[in-house]
């Protein structure tokens, strides 16, 4: 448990932050179809346990980079769902041209010249 | 920066205060998600124990989640206070000079407005250490005839005339000046601090003694007389017995017989307060017949008003009394009026004025610091001036740039 969390732990935080804004820049989502959404699109390569999203979103909500409402969801529960703010925008804009950077970076030192 | 923060804080404020529904949006929040979770593992087929199993398993440890989301709402607002802070610290680390030249400035400019603020707030801002202190008032004459010599003490047995007078005060008594005499009989002859004060002085400030009494309405001072002594002198001279009372010593050859002791920190005042503090209180009486010729101007009359009776009425009626006493002394009191004056306003007048205007140039220091500081991260801002052009042709926006300018002068990632 405690070695999963420092595999994916740090490198995840970020990443998972990004995929989040990212994933919400489609609308409105509560936290089941973000996970639902990050897990397919990702070939469920990322074994992130569902779980850990949740801290993401609320960390993300007290930065400011997404706003929560609660509303009915298609089954008629309360749920929250959680949308980008501007800063969230912006913030997705940043670190996704980092993160390309940094891929790119990485990707030509991998392959070979 | 500010606006996010901003957010931040009102989402955290509303999260405190309402801890509870924190609680409840959580714990539904992750209700919601496990029973779709349990859901979609039911249309997969699973029985319905395992579906739930199966969606608890894939979730991970519930409470460890919630502790970290509940975590996330005060723990962020440290960690982003916290980086603010060592980012602060290093860069006055990098330019210890600058820092220094900062720091020393502001403190320049902080310590001389704490500094007067201090006096102030000891001199200024503290009620007295009397009951109602509002209600007291000291009373002085003044010269008709020429309004320019401002006011004085006033002859004993006025005070006399108007406490048989007056309606609106309770009570009116006097004090004299804090003098020195020998005080003898307890060993070596020292100096000692005295002050006359009329028998109900103590009464009308409403000050208890700690031990014994206070004098007693017709006490005077003759050959003999009963004294009040401080708490500094009975625990010096005394050495704090109880059985001080009742001990007699000389104070300039007049026998006195101690009956009480004021407590410590009693705090006595003069017609003008120079903060000198007797050890030996001796009572006078303003009817007493050595009084009568209306001369000797060495005390200043302290009264209480009435409940209710304010300084302009007090005032009138005094203006009534200083007439009619004019009338019925023409010799000694021709053209002497009655001046009403608040004990506050007797005491710290003069502290009042030495001390207001002191507060404008030290508020004016701490500006110039706050000038000179601002001046200095200016001229630092100006050296990285070709750093900000390029940050800004690579697209940094203009509210970004002000933002670092704002928050220090430093290059962020």
């Amino acid at each position: 448990m405690t070695q999963k969390k420092s595999e994916t732990g740090d490198l995840l935080r970020d990443t998972l932050d990004m995929l989040i804004l990212k994933t919400l820049t489609r609308g409105e989502m509560h936290g089941y179809d973000v996970a639902e959404y990050i897990h397919e699109r990702s070939d469920q390569v990322l074994g992130v346990e569902e779980g850990a999203l949740y801290p993401a979103l609320h960390r993300l909500e007290v930065r400011g980079l997404l706003a929560a409402e609660w509303g009915a969801s298609d089954n008629n529960r309360r749920a929250k769902y959680y949308r980008l703010t501007a800063a969230g925008r912006k913030q997705l804009a940043e670190e996704t041209a980092h993160w390309k950077r940094m891929a790119n970076a990485i990707a030509r030192i991998l392959e070979p010249a | 920066m500010a606006r996010q923060w901003m957010t931040n804080a009102w989402l955290r404020v509303k999260a405190l205060v309402n801890r509870r529904r924190l609680e409840r949006d959580l714990e539904e929040e992750l209700e919601f998600h496990l029973a779709k979770r349990a859901e979609k593992n039911r249309r997969l087929g699973l029985a319905a124990d395992d579906a739930q199993a199966a969606a608890r398993r894939r979730f991970g440890n519930v409470a460890l989640v919630k502790e970290d989301c509940r975590e996330m709402w005060i723990f962020t607002w440290l960690e982003t206070l916290w980086r603010d802070v060592c980012n602060a610290a290093r860069i006055l680390a990098k330019s210890p000079g600058f820092a220094a030249v900062v720091i020393f400035t502001l403190a320049l400019g902080i310590g001389a407005n704490t500094a007067v603020f201090s006096v102030m707030n000891a001199v200024l801002l503290h009620s007295l250490p009397y009951e109602h202190p509002e209600e007291l008032v000291t009373i002085f004459s003044t010269q008709k005839w020429d309004p320019t010599s401002g006011i004085h003490a006033v002859p004993l047995a006025d005070v006399a005339t108007w406490k048989k007078a007056n309606h609106v005060f309770a009570d009116i008594g006097a004090v004299a000046g804090v003098g020195e005499a020998t005080l003898a009989g307890l060993g070596e002859p020292v100096q000692v601090p005295v002050q006359y004060v009329t028998p109900n002085f103590f009464t009308l400030v409403g000050v208890q003694p700690v031990l014994g009494r206070v004098f007693r309405v017709e006490e005077s001072h003759e050959d003999t007389q009963t004294v009040v002594i401080s708490d500094a002198l009975w625990k010096t001279k005394f050495h704090g017995d109880v059985g001080v009372l009742g001990k007699t010593f000389r104070i300039d050859d007049v026998v006195s017989t101690v009956v009480g002791v004021m407590p410590a920190g009693f705090k006595t005042f003069g017609p003008w307060f120079t903060g000198k503090q007797a050890d030996v209180w001796q009572p006078t009486n303003p009817e007493d017949a050595r009084y009568a010729n209306r001369v000797g101007f060495w005390i200043v009359p302290l009264a209480r008003l009435k409940r209710g009776v304010t300084l302009p009425q007090a005032q009138l009626e005094m203006d009534v009394l200083a007439q009619a006493l004019e009338k019925a002394y023409p010799q000694q009191n021709k053209g002497v009026g009655a001046e009403v004056v608040g004990l506050y306003e007797t005491l710290y007048k003069n502290s009042q004025n030495m001390l207001y205007p002191l507060l404008g140039p030290v508020g004016f220091i701490l500006l110039i610091g706050c000038v000179n500081v601002a001046n200095l991260m200016l001229s630092r801002t100006e050296s990285r001036r070709k750093e900000y052009s390029v940050r800004a042709s690579l697209g940094a926006g203009r509210r970004r740039l002000m933002q670092q300018l704002l928050v220090e002068p430093q290059p962020r990632r």
